[in-house]
Protein backbone atom coordinates (compact mmCIF):
# COMPACT_ATOMS: atom_id res chain seq x y z
CA UNK A 1 0.00 0.00 0.00
CA UNK A 2 2.76 2.44 0.85
CA UNK A 3 4.55 2.38 -2.46
CA UNK A 4 3.21 5.05 -4.76
CA UNK A 5 4.71 4.83 -8.18
CA UNK A 6 4.91 8.60 -8.46
CA UNK A 7 8.36 9.98 -7.82
CA UNK A 8 8.01 12.64 -5.14
CA UNK A 9 10.49 15.48 -5.17
CA UNK A 10 10.98 17.74 -2.12
CA UNK A 11 9.30 20.54 -4.09
CA UNK A 12 6.30 18.37 -4.90
CA UNK A 13 6.06 17.27 -1.26
CA UNK A 14 6.21 20.88 -0.11
CA UNK A 15 3.52 21.78 -2.64
CA UNK A 16 1.30 18.93 -1.40
CA UNK A 17 1.74 20.09 2.20
CA UNK A 18 0.89 23.66 1.19
CA UNK A 19 -2.17 22.38 -0.65
CA UNK A 20 -3.30 20.49 2.45
CA UNK A 21 -2.85 23.62 4.56
CA UNK A 22 -4.87 25.65 2.05
CA UNK A 23 -7.81 23.22 1.89
CA UNK A 24 -10.81 25.16 3.22
CA UNK A 25 -12.40 23.88 6.40
CA UNK A 26 -15.79 22.32 5.76
CA UNK A 27 -16.84 23.69 9.16
CA UNK A 28 -17.51 27.43 9.11
CA UNK A 29 -17.45 29.75 12.15
CA UNK A 30 -21.26 29.57 11.94
CA UNK A 31 -21.16 25.77 12.38
CA UNK A 32 -18.98 26.22 15.43
CA UNK A 33 -21.38 28.80 16.82
CA UNK A 34 -24.35 26.47 16.17
CA UNK A 35 -22.65 23.68 18.10
CA UNK A 36 -21.66 26.01 20.92
CA UNK A 37 -25.18 27.45 21.23
CA UNK A 38 -26.75 23.98 21.01
CA UNK A 39 -24.48 22.64 23.76
CA UNK A 40 -25.13 25.67 25.97
CA UNK A 41 -28.90 25.40 25.47
CA UNK A 42 -28.79 21.69 26.36
CA UNK A 43 -27.13 22.59 29.66
CA UNK A 44 -29.44 25.52 30.38
CA UNK A 45 -32.58 23.49 29.63
CA UNK A 46 -31.34 20.57 31.75
CA UNK A 47 -30.49 22.90 34.63
CA UNK A 48 -33.79 24.75 34.28
CA UNK A 49 -35.79 21.55 34.14
CA UNK A 50 -34.01 20.10 37.15
CA UNK A 51 -34.51 23.30 39.16
CA UNK A 52 -38.20 23.29 38.26
CA UNK A 53 -38.92 19.66 39.20
CA UNK A 54 -36.99 20.04 42.46
CA UNK A 55 -38.95 23.15 43.41
CA UNK A 56 -42.48 22.02 42.57
CA UNK A 57 -44.79 19.83 44.55
CA UNK A 58 -44.86 16.72 42.36
CA UNK A 59 -48.36 15.79 43.50
CA UNK A 60 -49.98 18.82 41.89
CA UNK A 61 -49.86 17.50 38.30
CA UNK A 62 -47.01 19.67 36.97
CA UNK A 63 -44.40 16.94 36.92
CA UNK A 64 -45.56 14.90 33.89
CA UNK A 65 -46.15 17.91 31.60
CA UNK A 66 -42.76 19.32 32.58
CA UNK A 67 -41.03 16.05 31.58
CA UNK A 68 -42.79 16.17 28.21
CA UNK A 69 -41.92 19.84 27.77
CA UNK A 70 -38.26 19.14 28.57
CA UNK A 71 -38.09 16.23 26.10
CA UNK A 72 -39.63 18.42 23.37
CA UNK A 73 -37.19 21.26 24.13
CA UNK A 74 -34.07 19.10 24.14
CA UNK A 75 -35.17 17.24 20.98
CA UNK A 76 -35.79 20.58 19.26
CA UNK A 77 -32.26 21.71 20.11
CA UNK A 78 -30.80 18.49 18.71
CA UNK A 79 -32.87 18.76 15.50
CA UNK A 80 -32.02 22.45 15.06
CA UNK A 81 -28.33 21.71 15.57
CA UNK A 82 -28.41 18.95 12.96
CA UNK A 83 -30.27 21.11 10.45
CA UNK A 84 -28.36 24.33 10.94
CA UNK A 85 -24.80 22.98 10.85
CA UNK A 86 -23.16 21.55 7.74
CA UNK A 87 -20.24 20.20 9.73
CA UNK A 88 -19.25 19.35 13.27
CA UNK A 89 -16.09 21.30 14.13
CA UNK A 90 -13.03 19.29 15.12
CA UNK A 91 -13.15 18.40 18.80
CA UNK A 92 -16.71 19.69 19.33
CA UNK A 93 -18.14 16.21 19.88
CA UNK A 94 -15.45 15.27 22.38
CA UNK A 95 -15.83 18.53 24.31
CA UNK A 96 -19.61 18.09 24.34
CA UNK A 97 -19.37 14.53 25.65
CA UNK A 98 -16.91 15.62 28.36
CA UNK A 99 -19.37 18.35 29.40
CA UNK A 100 -22.21 15.85 29.52
CA UNK A 101 -20.11 13.33 31.47
CA UNK A 102 -19.18 15.99 34.04
CA UNK A 103 -22.84 16.96 34.38
CA UNK A 104 -23.67 13.60 35.99
CA UNK A 105 -21.44 13.87 39.12
CA UNK A 106 -22.30 17.58 39.42
CA UNK A 107 -26.01 16.72 39.27
CA UNK A 108 -25.82 14.05 41.97
CA UNK A 109 -23.45 16.17 44.09
CA UNK A 110 -25.68 19.25 43.90
CA UNK A 111 -28.82 17.24 44.69
CA UNK A 112 -27.09 15.50 47.59
CA UNK A 113 -25.96 18.80 49.09
CA UNK A 114 -29.39 20.38 48.55
CA UNK A 115 -31.12 17.44 50.23
CA UNK A 116 -28.66 17.45 53.13
CA UNK A 117 -29.28 21.16 53.64
CA UNK A 118 -33.03 21.16 53.14
CA UNK A 119 -34.23 17.60 53.59
CA UNK A 120 -37.05 16.00 51.60
CA UNK A 121 -39.89 17.79 49.82
CA UNK A 122 -39.87 20.62 47.29
CA UNK A 123 -36.72 22.74 47.46
CA UNK A 124 -37.01 26.47 48.05
CA UNK A 125 -36.55 28.31 44.74
CA UNK A 126 -33.15 29.86 45.57
CA UNK A 127 -31.70 26.41 46.36
CA UNK A 128 -33.39 24.85 43.32
CA UNK A 129 -32.00 27.59 41.08
CA UNK A 130 -28.55 27.01 42.59
CA UNK A 131 -28.82 23.30 41.76
CA UNK A 132 -29.94 24.21 38.24
CA UNK A 133 -27.03 26.58 37.72
CA UNK A 134 -24.54 23.98 38.96
CA UNK A 135 -26.01 21.34 36.65
CA UNK A 136 -26.00 23.69 33.66
CA UNK A 137 -22.40 24.80 34.26
CA UNK A 138 -20.45 21.87 32.69
CA UNK A 139 -22.30 22.07 29.37
CA UNK A 140 -22.17 25.87 29.31
CA UNK A 141 -18.41 25.73 29.93
CA UNK A 142 -18.13 23.05 27.21
CA UNK A 143 -20.04 25.36 24.85
CA UNK A 144 -17.60 28.16 25.62
CA UNK A 145 -14.68 25.81 24.91
CA UNK A 146 -16.24 24.77 21.58
CA UNK A 147 -16.70 28.40 20.62
CA UNK A 148 -13.22 29.62 21.56
CA UNK A 149 -11.39 26.60 20.13
CA UNK A 150 -12.42 27.76 16.65
CA UNK A 151 -10.80 31.15 17.11
CA UNK A 152 -7.40 29.69 18.00
CA UNK B 1 13.54 7.39 12.86
CA UNK B 2 15.84 8.29 10.00
CA UNK B 3 15.33 7.59 6.35
CA UNK B 4 18.56 5.61 6.36
CA UNK B 5 16.98 3.14 8.75
CA UNK B 6 13.57 2.90 7.03
CA UNK B 7 14.36 3.69 3.41
CA UNK B 8 13.32 6.81 1.58
CA UNK B 9 10.33 8.62 3.03
CA UNK B 10 8.46 8.21 -0.29
CA UNK B 11 7.98 4.54 0.59
CA UNK B 12 5.85 5.70 3.51
CA UNK B 13 3.50 7.67 1.29
CA UNK B 14 0.04 6.15 1.16
CA UNK B 15 -1.01 5.59 -2.45
CA UNK B 16 -4.71 5.72 -1.53
CA UNK B 17 -4.28 9.21 -0.09
CA UNK B 18 -1.64 10.27 -2.61
CA UNK B 19 -4.10 11.06 -5.42
CA UNK B 20 -4.82 14.81 -5.42
CA UNK B 21 -8.60 14.69 -4.99
CA UNK B 22 -8.46 12.03 -2.27
CA UNK B 23 -5.69 13.96 -0.56
CA UNK B 24 -7.90 17.07 -0.56
CA UNK B 25 -10.85 15.09 0.79
CA UNK B 26 -8.69 13.72 3.60
CA UNK B 27 -7.30 17.22 4.29
CA UNK B 28 -10.82 18.64 4.50
CA UNK B 29 -12.17 15.86 6.72
CA UNK B 30 -9.11 16.01 9.00
CA UNK B 31 -10.27 19.48 10.07
CA UNK B 32 -13.71 18.39 11.29
CA UNK B 33 -15.34 15.69 13.39
CA UNK B 34 -17.96 15.17 10.71
CA UNK B 35 -19.12 17.07 7.63
CA UNK B 36 -22.05 17.00 5.30
CA UNK B 37 -21.34 15.68 1.80
CA UNK B 38 -22.14 19.08 0.26
CA UNK B 39 -19.79 20.90 2.64
CA UNK B 40 -16.91 18.60 1.65
CA UNK B 41 -17.82 18.96 -2.04
CA UNK B 42 -17.67 22.75 -1.73
CA UNK B 43 -14.40 22.67 0.21
CA UNK B 44 -12.68 20.33 -2.24
CA UNK B 45 -14.32 21.92 -5.31
CA UNK B 46 -15.34 18.77 -7.14
CA UNK B 47 -18.59 17.48 -8.57
CA UNK B 48 -20.96 15.23 -6.63
CA UNK B 49 -20.06 12.24 -8.80
CA UNK B 50 -16.30 12.69 -8.38
CA UNK B 51 -16.63 13.11 -4.63
CA UNK B 52 -18.94 10.12 -4.41
CA UNK B 53 -16.52 7.91 -6.34
CA UNK B 54 -13.47 8.98 -4.35
CA UNK B 55 -15.29 8.69 -1.03
CA UNK B 56 -16.38 5.16 -1.96
CA UNK B 57 -12.75 4.24 -2.54
CA UNK B 58 -11.67 5.81 0.75
CA UNK B 59 -14.55 4.03 2.48
CA UNK B 60 -13.46 0.69 1.00
CA UNK B 61 -10.06 1.24 2.66
CA UNK B 62 -11.84 2.16 5.90
CA UNK B 63 -10.39 5.65 5.89
CA UNK B 64 -13.76 7.37 5.70
CA UNK B 65 -17.04 6.59 7.43
CA UNK B 66 -20.19 7.38 5.48
CA UNK B 67 -23.43 7.92 7.38
CA UNK B 68 -26.71 8.39 5.56
CA UNK B 69 -29.78 9.86 7.15
CA UNK B 70 -32.56 12.37 6.86
CA UNK B 71 -32.96 15.90 8.14
CA UNK B 72 -36.68 16.45 7.90
CA UNK B 73 -37.61 14.89 4.57
CA UNK B 74 -34.29 15.65 2.90
CA UNK B 75 -31.73 12.86 2.65
CA UNK B 76 -28.28 13.80 3.85
CA UNK B 77 -24.92 12.08 3.83
CA UNK B 78 -22.34 12.75 6.51
CA UNK B 79 -18.65 11.98 6.09
CA UNK B 80 -16.00 11.57 8.74
CA UNK B 81 -12.48 10.16 8.98
CA UNK B 82 -12.14 6.88 10.80
CA UNK B 83 -9.38 6.39 13.35
CA UNK B 84 -7.48 4.41 10.70
CA UNK B 85 -8.03 7.25 8.24
CA UNK B 86 -6.70 9.89 10.64
CA UNK B 87 -3.63 7.76 11.40
CA UNK B 88 -2.99 7.12 7.70
CA UNK B 89 -3.38 10.82 6.87
CA UNK B 90 -1.04 11.82 9.71
CA UNK B 91 1.54 9.26 8.52
CA UNK B 92 1.20 10.50 4.95
CA UNK B 93 1.74 14.12 6.04
CA UNK B 94 4.75 13.06 8.10
CA UNK B 95 6.23 11.32 5.05
CA UNK B 96 5.61 14.43 2.95
CA UNK B 97 7.31 16.59 5.59
CA UNK B 98 10.29 14.25 5.62
CA UNK B 99 10.59 14.46 1.86
CA UNK B 100 10.13 18.23 1.80
CA UNK B 101 12.52 18.89 4.65
CA UNK B 102 16.16 19.21 3.56
CA UNK B 103 17.30 17.73 6.88
CA UNK B 104 16.09 14.32 5.77
CA UNK B 105 18.08 14.34 2.58
CA UNK B 106 21.15 12.12 2.73
CA UNK B 107 24.28 14.20 3.26
CA UNK B 108 26.51 14.64 0.23
CA UNK B 109 29.38 12.10 0.25
CA UNK B 110 32.05 14.81 0.44
CA UNK B 111 30.63 16.32 3.65
CA UNK B 112 31.89 13.47 5.81
CA UNK B 113 35.24 13.30 4.06
CA UNK B 114 35.92 17.02 4.42
CA UNK B 115 35.49 17.03 8.20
Amino acid sequence: MNTPETEMTPEAAAAALASAARTPRPASPRDRRVYAVGTALSGIFLGGYLAFIQAIDRTNGWYEPSVLFYVVLISSVAIWQRRAARAIPLGAKRIGWIGLALTIPVLFGALLIARLVHGQGPLPWPIAVGVGLAVAAPLVIAAYRIDVSGRE
Amino acid sequence: MSDLATGHARHRLDEVIHAPVRFSIMAALAQVDEAEFAAVRDAVEVSDSVLSRQVSLLESHRYVHVKKGYVGKRPRTWLSLTKTGRQAYAAHLAALRDIASPTTLPPPPSSTIDQ
